[in-house]
């Protein structure tokens, strides 16, 4: 009743608008303020914060497009989401750096992607024992443990072989934890989540590592680079093209895929409303494993690349927990369930993490907001859950009563 | 089996009074996982060499109970409650400050001597005089890298990198910059947490303020991630660490970010003079024997087995396991030859009289961090 | 039995099994050992705590993740305010500390200087002190219940967990920052609180009972059945006259009070108050033990946290260094008992063929990992060690995800613990009043035209002891039904399909 008052009482006010054109000219503002009045800055230095801030954000958009997939199709916030991201980062590690699996811990994760990838063919070929199925898993679980335990490969074979791996292991956390849930209330879904985040935590702390881990594939794209502009010099490295151009195409294929292909289409109608896809005909089982297994190759991609902007990996037990819950926000920030909202959502967590830091800098007695710069996610999404739970582009998918 | 059940029935009466005597039990808390996990296990290795060297107190075997804190304050209480529990003489490490300071309350309060191998921070011995540490404290340790960055490096403007949720970090970024002020330079404070990895923030805070020499009193885990992270950002200034950079994981992980950093820590037999330092070139002989494979001999190493030595000779000086006589043997031991230098405890608050402080500098030959070494420059003991 | 000599039973039994806990408890700081003392004190705080999140989650069927955070705010307020002053000294002489003066200055022996208190401001009386430091930390807590709770139960299901997730991280992340450093003492905390009641099984048994006795209060007055109303189902609660709104955040508050309590004996317990003790796993482990339990039985609450307490304190043999050779034989047994499990599931369920290759497969790794584990003992591939830092944790997780998949009622589901079930009464006797109500539904001249009563025999006038045979109409006690939704929601669709036999 409120709301139809609200809205019929006055004329709607242009938000959009009013956002849009006046954020950026108080940016534009505030930058001239600290570049010509204060002079404590100069314009090199926000151009280097912008290249920053956009690889920022093209790693929370790769991440961020998981949890909206997920969202869209299941309606799950899928908390084990971040967790993903990590183990992703973790096996292109071992995979480019040559460092072994301990053999225990190759057998049992070439075990459960092998049972990953028979389930995988089995969504196709129609039975667990079909024969092309029984292959398949047998030859992935020879190929993964010599893979795992020996082999080392050059960072775009680990960067690909580590989002096949993990795509698999995205889609065996959804028939090992979720799918018996099928159907239950989504809280039990989400504790169920919190658990697998729980539980991939503490594995990784087994099986990769308890240390911070340095990260440092044989490339020349992590190479230094310093250009001089608007009398100052603005330091970065290749990577300022490597990774928006990598996130780039990974959406572009991701876009092209669900829109062009058949079971892209399946997943937009199982998204729409997967009953009525089910009686249609649409294999909803196949299109929800395709989109975890989606879902969790982005993310691998995104650990992947993380690791190449930082040089370093957090430790298993914690890398997963900010990067993933900011990321979930900035899927909700860009309205949950759209795709380019996530990449809208993601860029823009980017930006205000890093540009905020910059634009207010210490200065004087002020500390500056650096110290704020993890709150500024979970700020934005309490403010965006309550004002507008539908994010910037997408429809309205709160639970209605 | 009645008399069975009586006597267990005793012994379950009697449990708290009844004193058995066994071996002489020392506790042995220490990082061995975690983020500092090889400074621990560096630390660890060189208590159980001098564990061979002398493994006898008061004529019976010393048993060594290790327990893992991994590198979190709870552990490391927890390892402090299972100590109280088990009764032992006394307990060595934690090396860092925050777990030490942790540990020390509940075993203070217990009444259990604890000789941390490396704490610096001030506050630990202050807890209690139950407390002891092997190693110099930050006030002096912050002084002398400020009056080197002041003096030798002649820097006038610093940037201080502390890591504000530990007190090893948080005291020495304190103690560097009060001093590099008194001596006319100007600093700037940039706080980061454990386990960070994105540094820009702090490096674009850092941008605005044109420093000669970055001081880092963090621990290595994050200086890996920092380190190069700054030399991308442009900022070629010459870095000093402290002891805690005195890690395997520092070179190996930031890789040739790390080349020419300089640190202080603890001294070995490259600094020290006389005596000692034959008795540290005739213990790192004796290392390379036990443990030829060691990720680290290093100054946490001579830490850990002089804190084992110092608590056995208090166990023999005092004549008994009595807690009391041997405190009180601990309190009055007086020029004790180590092997990181004389040992005295007489008229401290349990830090000891006289340690020697050295000046690293790690050299890493390209880009990846596996052929890092690490010459001495000189030391200064803190009697001078 | 009447009514009242129901209740006079019931109460002896309570204070009958209350006693014998006192001796027990007894027995054990006499001669337990100060694991088993610590071991029960800590069941004791992560009991209140997890209590606390019962009320919200369980009663009121909202999930909140952002208990730690709470606990965190009463946890440094217990601690600003009970601090010793030689610990004050010491924070005051760190260099570029960043408490000031003032704030060095509150604390609970100061206000009774003021004030003129100044005998219970003697060692023998710090009890007093930590109680009101205690309380102070609680209502603190309770404020910031209220200020995160307004805004953010206006969201339903997953979107407020994450809120309060967040909310919760928020706490922790901005204690740090030079908004509210001084009085935190920035990150590092205050070590040297005093241990001598969060490590005593008297206060925080006590304080778990008085807590307990609050929730079950709670639970079955007017106001909890309205909040399991909510849980059940908002719009009929709300239709029902029930303020959505104002009992939300009254639950939500009383659980923040609790919850900063319980966090003022944990800082108590640990001795010291720093920002990593309050990590999102504490309130993981309160879900597992309330999921464990049962949600929303306080009963279950209790045992879920003495099942999460003790593979905390007992596990640890989990995480010690054991040979490869004994790494490998577990997990070939553990694949063993996969395979034998996937086995007896498809020959009880009449699955074709029983022996399915996956099973077939599973067992032959399993049996050849086992194999070699006991012949190869001396081969070199098995020639190290190996040490499994949190399995304690895994072994929660998969706990948690186990139960969800198969009971997510949990072990008690929503029934509690009462005496009438203990003493094998199938039910509990109506009371007086409800006989007498009972006796008025089934008379037939109120029913008159129903079909259902109409043979009704029963006179026209009944008091409650002409009809013994009445119908009650509230039959407490009962269970409910598990197929029912649980937290109060619908289905949504539901693709039943064994993978196995779906074909093209």
């Amino acid at each position: 009743m409120a709301a139809i008052t609200t809205t019929a009482g006055r004329r709607a006010i242009p938000w959009g608008w009013i956002f849009g054109l006046g954020i950026p000219a108080l940016v534009l503002a505030r930058i001239y303020y600290l570049v010509n009045v204060v002079e404590v800055r100069d314009y090199a230095f926000f151009i280097g914060a912008m290249v920053q801030s956009l690889q920022l954000g093209s790693l929370y958009a790769l991440i961020a497009l998981g949890y909206t997939m997920v969202y869209g199709i299941i309606r799950l916030i899928n908390f084990a989401h971040g967790e993903v991201f990590m183990v992703g980062a973790f096996i292109s590690y071992f995979l480019f750096s040559g460092a072994p699996f301990a053999l225990p811990w190759a057998l049992l994760w070439s075990a459960v992607l092998a049972w990953g990838v028979a389930f995988i063919l089995n969504l196709w070929r129609g039975s667990m024992t079909h024969p092309t199925v029984i292959a398949g898993g047998l030859v992935a679980f020879a190929a993964l443990t010599f893979l795992l335990s020996t082999f080392q490969v050059n960072w775009v074979a680990a960067l690909l072989l580590s989002m096949l791996f993990t795509g698999v292991l995205g889609v065996v956390i959804d028939r090992v934890a979720y799918r018996p849930l099928r159907g239950a209330p989504r809280i039990s879904l989400l504790i169920t989540a919190i658990a697998v985040s729980f539980l991939l935590q503490n594995t990784g702390l087994i099986v990769f590592t308890r240390n911070q881990t340095p990260f440092r594939p044989e490339t020349d794209w992590t190479a230094f680079l310093q250009f001089d502009v608007l009398g100052g010099t603005v330091y970065t490295s290749r990577l300022m093209f490597l990774i928006p151009i990598l996130t780039a195409v990974l959406v572009t294929a991701l876009t092209l895929f669900v829109t062009r292909t058949r079971l892209g289409k399946a997943m937009r109608a199982s998204a729409q409303d997967a009953e009525t896809a089910q009686m249609m005909g649409i294999n909803v089982n196949r299109v929800i494993a395709t989109t975890f297994l989606l879902g969790s190759m982005l993310a691998a991609a995104g650990g992947f690349l993380w690791g190449l902007n930082f040089g370093s990996l957090n430790q298993p037990a914690v890398m997963g927990i900010l990067p993933g819950i900011k990321a979930f926000a900035a899927a909700v920030i860009g309205g949950i369930g759209s795709l380019p909202g996530a990449v809208i959502g993601g860029l823009l967590l980017g930006f205000l993490e890093n540009f905020m830091t910059a634009l207010f800098p210490r200065q004087g007695d002020f500390p500056g907001l650096t110290e704020f710069k993890d709150t500024f996610a979970f700020a934005l999404l309490i403010v965006v859950l309550l004002v507008r739970p539908s994010g910037i582009v997408g429809e309205d998918l709160s639970e209605k009563v | 089996m009645a008399k069975k059940l009586f006597a267990l029935l005793a012994a379950v009466l009697l449990g708290g009074t009844a004193f058995a005597q066994g071996p002489v039990t020392i506790g042995v808390n220490l990082e061995l996982s975690g983020r500092f996990a090889t400074i621990g296990n560096a630390t660890l290795q060189g208590i159980e060499v001098a564990r061979e060297q002398m493994s006898d107190a008061l004529g019976q075997e010393v048993e060594l109970s290790i327990c893992d804190n991994q590198t979190t304050p709870e552990g490391s209480i927890n390892c402090a409650a299972r100590f109280v529990d088990e009764g032992v003489i006394g307990v060595l490490g934690p090396i860092s400050s925050t777990m030490a300071i942790a540990a020390a309350n509940p075993l203070e309060e217990a009444g259990v001597i604890m000789i941390s191998t490396s704490s610096t921070n001030p506050a630990t011995t202050q807890i209690g005089e139950h407390i002891f540490r092997m190693a110099y404290t930050d006030d002096f340790q912050g002084k002398v890298a400020a009056r080197y960055a002041a003096d030798d490096l002649e820097a006038e403007r610093a940037v201080v990198f502390r890591q504000q949720d530990d007190d090893y970090s948080f005291g020495l970024a304190g103690f560097f910059a009060e001093e590099f002020e008194s001596l006319g330079g100007e600093t700037i404070t940039l706080d980061f947490v454990s386990n960070t990895v994105d540094f820009s923030a702090q490096i674009n805070d850092a941008r605005g303020f044109d420093a000669d020499v970055i001081y880092y009193s963090g621990f290595c885990a994050e200086g890996a991630s920092l380190m190069p992270q700054l030399r991308q950002q442009g900022f070629n200034q010459q870095i000093l660490g402290a002891d805690a950079s005195d890690d395997s994981q520092c070179p190996v992980g930031g890789g040739e970010a790390f080349d020419g950093y300089i640190l202080t820590g603890f001294g070995g037999a490259d600094v020290l003079s006389g005596d000692a330092a034959a008795r540290a070139e005739d213990f790192a002989a004796f290392f390379d024997v036990v443990y030829p494979d060691a990720a680290d001999f290093n100054g946490f190493t001579l830490a850990g087995a002089d804190s084992y030595n110092v608590m056995v000779q208090a166990v023999n000086n005092a004549g008994s396991a009595d807690p009391d006589a041997v405190l009180d043997a601990l309190q009055n031991l007086e020029g004790y030859p180590g092997v990181s230098g004389d040992i005295t405890y007489a008229g401290t608050d349990g830090t000891p009289a006289d340690r020697t402080i050295a000046f690293f500098q790690y050299s890493v030959p390209g880009a990846d961090g596996s052929e890092w070494t690490k010459s001495s420059l000189f030391g200064i003991g803190t009697g001078q | 039995m009447s009514d009242s000599r129901t209740r006079l039973r019931n109460v002896m039994l309570t204070l009958g099994v209350g006693a014998i806990v006192a001796v027990l408890l007894a027995l054990v700081e006499g001669n337990g050992g100060a694991k088993l003392n610590d071991t029960l004190a800590l069941f004791a705080i992560w009991g209140i705590a997890a209590l606390s999140l019962n009320l919200v989650n369980g009663t009121t069927g909202i999930l909140s993740l952002g208990h730690h955070g709470f606990m965190l705010i009463g946890g440094y307020v217990t601690s600003l305010l009970i601090v010793p002053a030689d610990v004050r000294e010491r924070i005051a002489s760190q260099a570029r500390s960043d408490m000031t003066p003032f704030t060095l200055s509150l604390s609970v022996e100061n206000a009774f200087n003021a004030v003129g208190l100044q005998a219970l401001t003697t060692p023998e009386t710090l009890w007093v002190r930590f109680l009101v430091a205690l309380l102070v930390g609680g209502f603190v807590a309770m404020i910031f219940g209220l200020i995160v709770g307004i805004p953010s139960l206006r969201l339903k299901g997953d979107y407020l967990a994450i809120v309060t997730f967040g909310f919760g991280e928020i706490i922790r992340l901005s204690a740090s920052t030079s908004l509210f450093s001084p009085f935190t003492n920035g990150a590092l905390g205050f070590a040297g609180v005093p241990n001598d009641f969060g490590k005593s099984i008297w206060w925080t048994f006590a304080i778990l009972g008085l807590t307990l006795f609050v929730m079950t209060k709670i639970k079955f007055s007017s106001f909890g059945r309205a909040l399991q109303g909510i849980r059940e189902d908002e719009i009929a609660a709300e239709a029902m006259g029930v303020n959505l709104a104002r009992s939300k955040v009254l639950a939500f508050a009383i659980s923040a009070f609790f919850a900063g309590i319980a966090g003022g004996l944990w800082v108590s317990y640990l001795s010291a108050a720093r920002l990593d003790f309050f990590l999102f796993f504490l309130t993981f482990f309160f879900l597992v033990a309330i999921s464990v339990g049962g949600t929303g039985s306080y009963t279950g609450v209790l045992m879920g946290v003495a099942v999460v307490v003790f593979v905390q304190q007992y596990g640890d043999p989990l995480e010690k260094t054991y040979g490869l050779p004994v790494w490998f034989g577990v997990i070939g047994s553990l694949i063993l008992i996969a395979a034998a499990g996937g086995w007896l599931y498809r020959k009880t369920r009449r699955m074709r063929p029983v022996l399915h290759p996956l099973v077939v497969v599973l067992g032959l790794i399993g049996l050849g990992t086992l194999l070699f584990a006991i012949f190869g003992q001396n081969s070199p591939a098995l020639d190290g060690t190996f040490q499994a830092f949190g399995m304690r944790r895994i072994l929660l997780a998969v706990l948690l995800i186990v139960i969800m998949a198969f009971r997510p009622e949990g072990i008690m589901s929503r029934a509690e613990f009462s005496w009438a079930w203990a003493l094998r009464e199938r039910k509990d006797q109506p009371s007086d009043e409800e006989r007498a109500q009972d006796a008025w539904l089934s008379n037939p001249d109120l029913n008159r035209g129903s079909a259902t009563s109409s043979e009704d025999p029963l006179p026209a006038s009944l008091t409650a002891e002409d009809a013994p045979n009445a119908v009650p109409f509230l039959e407490r006690g009962t269970k409910p039904d598990p197929d029912e939704p649980r937290y109060g929601e619908g289905r949504d669709w539901q693709p039943e399909q064994d993978d196995e036999e779906e074909g093209r």
